[in-house]
């Protein structure tokens, strides 16, 4: 199904949009590639939202680069980046006068601040912003027109994962291994689903990002967890699929470390046989057929003793994108003939 | 109904690993005695699993997972009502823990330790969102060395001049900026030990804020001596 391309090594970070590779090589430096030419030398961070690259130096000020014009221009001067990239072009920038630190959300395609030294905004959610409270239990919502809170509700249970908005509900997934959905406009808790009762794959499973997946297009929430694909209906609350891949055979069996997906494909990292550990191998299983098609062992036998595929593959067009612990970037190519 | 842990089973299939593991990796040290070593550190992981832990089969996800493939990985990874956290055991004397840990001298096992920061799993170094569920734990044995002793040797490795009180400019080591960087790339992680912060600039200030004080159980909770 894919086969190896190329490698990269000493990447720190990536992203990969529009069949559009950005990354930064870190060797002594930072320094910030596009598709393999080097763009900027010495930068902090970047973001990538598929037309822009917006990064910081060392001076620091902010600059964007415009994809399609190839036009660079001072963004900001004296601030420095945050790294999350919220809809609608936002992020944090921040900066320090006489050791005070000042943090701007910001919104970097009509170039104004929205909020200044503000708790930061955690989520966007339908053009209102969530605040996640210290404690984590906690769950604001802003209005962006208003400036004004539209609720506030502590939960009682740590939030683990704001997931999105289906069926004019927030869902969120808590510490304690819930499912919950909040109204919208109230924040009142109107559904939670423990985990036991979805199914017993996902309770107790001290979920980690990357390994629960929520698509607002079509109300699911899937779990791609230790031995366990799990796809979940909000609308109906009922389990679409699932699969244990606990086969008996301790030699076959998968199991899962995080992964991403498009409406046909998991791509994981993960690992098969006794290797229940740090994840050597790279897969797509099938969500039709829930079959794995197609996986590929990255470790090898003379590799350093820790070397671990850490984070989910990202999907690009036909290129799949690995980045190890060691920070050698893999990119894998769709066969043609698959 | 989960079964008791089978501990004689898991005593034979653990140990006959340990000694295996012990002349691929440990079997140059014949003048010291790699019997003595791997035999205590077998003993203090087992009797940590079976009194501290008191696992059950179905509590246990890996133990070694390593032999067939000859590289080392974790020691013990749970899964279930424990979490799915990984256990790393080291019975270390005082004199390892001075020279390796403090002195920075921690070769292939600074690189595990940053592999465990680096996995997705790890979500916390002493401060998970469950008290029950802690996701990583470095587990020393408690007849050599304190916990105190040990975190203090940690923050020597982390950090330059932080365990001297007269010195008021303290900054990162090069092992700390790889600690760093390590939870930076993790967000579980960074999201547990930096809240809403996103500028790496700021989250690496505060890093060095935490490590200060070895009583701080976000960034050095996951030291235990037991």
């Amino acid at each position: 199904m894919f086969k190896i391309n190329f490698s990269l090594n000493n990447i720190y970070r990536f992203q990969a949009k529009n069949s559009c590779l950005v990354y930064v090589k870190k060797i002594d430096k930072r320094n910030l590639f596009i598709d393999n030419k080097l763009l900027a030398e010495d930068i902090g961070t970047f973001i990538f939202d598929g037309k822009n690259i917006v990064y910081d130096n060392q001076k620091p000020d902010i600059l964007i680069y415009d994809l399609l014009n190839k036009k660079m221009e001072l963004l900001l001067p004296e601030y420095r980046l945050g790294e999350i990239l919220f809809s609608n072009y936002r992020t944090h920038v921040g900066n320090r006068i006489n050791q005070i630190r000042e943090t701007v959300f910001y919104d970097y395609k009509e170039r104004k601040a929205i909020f200044i030294n503000s708790p930061l905004p955690t989520h966007e959610v339908n053009g209102n912003l969530l605040f996640e409270q210290p404690t984590n239990t906690t769950l604001k919502s802003i209005n962006l027109e208003t400036g004004t809170y539209n609720w506030e509700v502590d939960l009682s249970v740590y939030i683990s994962s704001v997931l999105g908005v289906f069926g004019n509900q927030l869902w969120i997934y808590t510490g304690t291994d819930e499912l919950m959905s909040l109204a919208l406009d109230t924040g009142q808790v109107l559904q939670r689903i423990r985990s036991n009762d979805l199914h017993p794959a996902v309770s107790n499973a001290n979920l980690v990002a990357n390994a629960v997946h929520f698509e607002a297009i079509h109300g699911r929430v899937t779990f791609l967890k230790d031995r366990d694909y799990l796809e979940f209906d909000l609308a109906t609350c009922q389990v679409i699929r699932q699969k244990s891949f606990d086969t008996g055979n301790p030699y076959t069996d998968w199991a899962f470390s995080v992964s991403s997906l498009d409406d046909d494909y998991c791509y994981f990292v993960g690992n098969q046989g006794r290797d229940a550990g740090f994840a050597q191998w790279v897969g797509v299983l099938n969500r039709k057929t829930l079959e794995v098609e197609w996986s590929e062992h990255l470790g090898k036998q003379n590799q350093r003793d820790f070397w671990a595929l850490t984070k989910a593959p990202i999907s690009d067009g036909n290129k799949l994108y690995i980045h190890d612990s060691e920070g050698t970037l893999h990119i894998f190519e769709k066969e043609e003939n698959a | 109904m989960d079964k008791a842990l089978n501990i004689n089973k898991i005593n034979s299939n653990f140990y006959s690993w340990r000694v295996a593991d012990a002349r691929v990796v440990g079997g140059k040290n014949t003048n010291n005695g790699w019997n003595f070593s791997f035999q205590q550190g077998h003993h203090h992981q087992l009797s940590d699993m079976r009194i501290n832990l008191n696992l059950t089969n179905a509590n246990i996800l890996g133990i070694d997972k390593t032999i067939t493939s000859n590289t080392r990985q974790y020691d013990l990874k749970l899964k279930g009502s424990l979490g799915n956290g990984y256990k790393e055991y080291k019975s270390y004397g005082s004199d390892q823990i001075e020279d390796k840990i403090a002195k920075r001298n921690w070769g292939t096992e600074f690189d595990q330790f940053l592999a465990y920061l680096k996995a997705p799993e790890t979500t916390d170094m002493g401060s998970p969102i469950d008290p029950a569920k802690p996701t990583l734990e470095y587990i020393f044995n408690v007849r050599l060395q304190s916990e105190g002793n040990i975190k203090t040797a940690f923050q020597n490795l982390f950090c330059d001049k932080c365990n001297e009180p007269t010195v008021t400019t303290k900054t990162l080591s090069p092992q700390g900026v790889k600690v760093f960087e390590a939870i930076w790339g993790n967000a579980g992680l960074r999201s547990n030990i930096f809240g809403t912060i996103t500028i790496e600039a700021d989250a690496k200030d505060e890093f060095l804020d935490l490590i200060k004080s070895t009583s701080n159980n976000k960034v050095y909770g996951f030291i235990k001596s037991r």
